[in-house]
C-alpha cells in the first residue's frame, strides 16, 4: 500500500490542497509548501512539474497563461509567461478522497506506533500530537 | 524589480538543461520548456536578491531540479499515458470504421468487389436486383433496371452461340433477345433486349432462334463500351465477319463467355462466403465492443473504488484493534476482580482464624 504510489499520492495531496486555496503557478507552489511546512517539506521542481502535467492530463486541474513583464521592460518587449493552475471540481473530489485516506492512514500508523511503545490501552499521555480514538481504555 | 537582480532571459546552461529535460518540439513541449524556464528565472532572481551571483544563482536553480534524466523520465511517463490513451481511442474508432466499411461493401446492392470483378470479367451481376452498369474497365457508370436477367449462368454452350441469331432465351415469363454484340478491348459486350412474348414466338416460328428453354439461365452483359474504342461489329454473331478484321470468331467468343460464366459462378460463390464471413465478423466485433465497454466500465469502477477500498480496509483494521483492546481491558478487569476476591477471601480467612479477644 505504501511505497512509490504513496509518494505520488502525498505529492498529489499537497499540490491539490494548495491549489484548493486558489490558483497558483509552479514556483509559488514550491514556496508555499516550504513556508507552510516551515522548510521541512521541499516540493522539488523535478517532482512538481511532471505531477502538475499529470494532474492537468487527468483534468483535476486546469491551466492558463499570464504574461509577466519586468518593471523596467519596454512596452513592446515581449514578457515572460507564467502558467497558472486552478483546481477543478474533479480535483476537489479527489482531494477529499486523499484527505480521508491520509487521515485514516495517519491514525492507523499512530496505533501501530502506540503498540510498539507498549501502550495497548491508548497512546502515551506525553506523546506530542497523539490522537486518541475514544475506544474503551482499561 | 531592478534589472540588476534579474537574470538574463537566455542562458546556455538553461537551454541545455531544457533540451535534456523535455523531449519533442510540439506545442506541449514548448509550453513545458517555457514553464520550466520561468521557474529557473524566478528562482535564480530570488537567489540573486539574496546576494548570489547570476551564474551561481542559475546553477543552484538548475540543481534543485535534481537528476535531469529522472525529470525527463517522469515527463515521458506522463506523456506515454496520454499517448496510450489516444492510441486506444484511435484503435477503437479504426475497428469500428473497418467493420462498418466491410459491412457496407458486403451488403450494398450492386456495388461490391464481387460485382466489380464480374464486370471486369465481362459478366453482369447474377441476382435479380436492379442492375448496375459498368464500363469495360470495371468503373460503375449507371444503374438500370431495363432487363431482368435470369439468375446464375449455366447451360449456355458455345453451340448455342454458333448456331443462329438472334438468340432467344426466356425464364419466368421474361423473354430476351440479343440486341447487340460488341467487341471491346476488354471483352465482348452482349446487350439483351426484352421483347414481347408474341415477338419471341414469331422468331421461334421462323426457326432462326434457339428454342426457348424454361430452365435456361442467362447472364447478360451490361458493360458500357468505351466511346473511344472502335466498335468494329454490331449485330448478331452469325453475321460477324471472321478472320483478322478485329472481330473474334463466334467460337472464341463462346469460349470467352464460358470462361466468364465460370468466373461468375465462382464469384457468386465467393460472394456468399464473404457475406457469411462478414456476418460472423460483425457479430464478433459487436461482442468485442461489448466486452471492451464492460472492461472500461470495470476499470473505471476499480479506479474509483481504490480509495474506498483503502478507506474500508483502514476502518476495519481500526475496528479490529479496538476490539482487541476491549478484550484486553475485559481480561484486565477480570484479573482485578479475581485479585479482589482472593483478597477478600484471605481477609475473611484471617478474621476467622483470629481468636476472639
Amino acid at each position: 500500500m505504501l511505497g512509490r504510489s504513496n509518494q505520488r499520492d502525498s505529492g498529489e495531496l499537497v499540490v491539490l490542497s494548495l491549489l484548493a486555496e486558489g490558483p497558483k503557478y509552479g514556483y509559488l507552489l514550491t514556496k508555499q509548501a516550504a513556508a507552510l511546512s516551515q522548510g521541512q517539506l521541499r516540493l522539488t521542481p523535478g517532482v512538481l512539474y511532471p505531477l502538475l502535467k499529470a494532474l492537468e492530463q487527468q483534468r483535476l486541474v486546469t491551466s492558463s497563461w499570464e504574461e509577466v513583464k519586468a518593471e523596467d521592460a519596454a512596452a513592446d518587449e515581449p514578457g515572460r509567461r507564467r502558467k497558472w493552475y486552478t483546481i477543478t471540481k474533479s480535483g476537489v473530489q479527489r482531494l477529499e478522497q486523499r484527505v480521508d485516506a491520509h487521515r485514516l492512514a495517519q491514525r492507523f500508523i499512530d496505533r501501530i506506533l502506540s503498540v510498539r511503545d507498549g501502550q495497548f490501552g491508548g497512546v502515551r499521555a506525553d506523546q506530542p500530537g497523539a490522537t486518541g480514538s475514544g475506544e474503551v481504555h482499561a | 524589480m531592478k534589472a540588476t537582480t534579474a537574470p538574463r532571459l537566455r542562458d546556455a546552461r538553461v537551454d541545455t538543461f531544457l533540451d535534456a529535460a523535455v523531449r519533442g518540439k510540439g506545442r506541449t513541449a514548448l509550453e513545458c520548456r517555457e514553464e520550466l524556464s520561468q521557474h529557473v528565472f524566478e528562482r535564480s532572481r530570488e537567489l540573486m536578491i539574496g546576494g548570489r551571483s547570476e551564474a551561481e544563482a542559475i546553477r543552484v536553480a538548475l540543481e534543485e531540479f535534481g537528476d535531469v534524466a529522472e525529470l525527463r523520465r517522469r515527463f515521458d511517463q506522463v506523456r506515454w499515458v496520454k499517448v496510450r490513451r489516444r492510441i486506444m481511442q484511435i484503435s477503437a474508432v479504426g475497428v469500428c470504421a473497418a467493420v462498418i466499411g466491410l459491412a457496407a461493401m458486403t451488403f450494398q446492392p450492386g456495388c461490391n468487389s464481387t460485382e466489380r470483378s464480374m464486370a471486369k470479367a465481362g459478366v453482369a451481376p447474377s441476382d435479380s436486383e436492379p442492375r448496375t452498369q459498368f464500363s469495360a474497365d470495371g468503373e460503375r457508370v449507371a444503374s438500370t433496371q431495363s432487363a431482368e436477367v435470369p439468375q446464375s449462368a449455366t447451360g449456355l454452350t458455345s453451340t448455342d452461340w454458333k448456331s443462329t441469331a438472334p438468340v432467344l432465351v426466356a425464364k419466368k415469363g421474361n423473354t430476351f433477345v440479343v440486341d447487340r454484340i460488341t467487341n471491346t478491348p476488354r471483352g465482348t459486350v452482349i446487350q439483351l433486349k426484352e421483347v414481347p412474348q408474341a415477338e419471341a414466338d414469331a422468331k421461334l416460328g421462323d426457326g432462326a432462334a434457339l428454342p426457348v428453354l424454361p430452365d435456361l439461365p442467362l447472364i447478360g452483359w451490361f458493360v458500357k463500351p468505351k466511346e473511344s474504342s472502335a466498335l468494329p461489329y454490331e449485330g448478331p454473331p452469325s453475321e460477324a465477319p471472321k478472320g483478322k478484321s478485329g472481330v473474334e470468331p463466334a467460337s472464341d467468343q463462346a469460349r470467352r463467355i464460358e470462361l466468364a460464366l465460370s468466373a461468375a459462378r465462382k464469384a457468386a460463390e465467393r460472394r456468399v462466403e464473404l457475406s457469411a464471413l462478414s456476418r460472423k465478423l460483425n457479430a464478433r466485433s459487436a461482442a468485442l465492443q461489448t466486452d471492451a465497454q464492460k472492461y472500461s466500465q470495470l476499470t473505471r469502477e476499480l479506479g474509483a473504488s481504490e480509495d474506498s477500498y483503502v478507506h474500508a480496509r483502514l476502518q476495519l483494521s481500526l475496528q479490529a484493534e479496538a476490539l482487541e483492546k476491549q478484550a484486553e481491558a475485559l481480561d484486565k478487569a477480570a484479573k482485578e476482580l479475581k485479585l479482589q476476591r482472593e483478597a477478600r477471601a484471605s481477609e475473611a480467612g484471617s478474621s476467622k482464624q483470629k481468636p476472639a479477644p
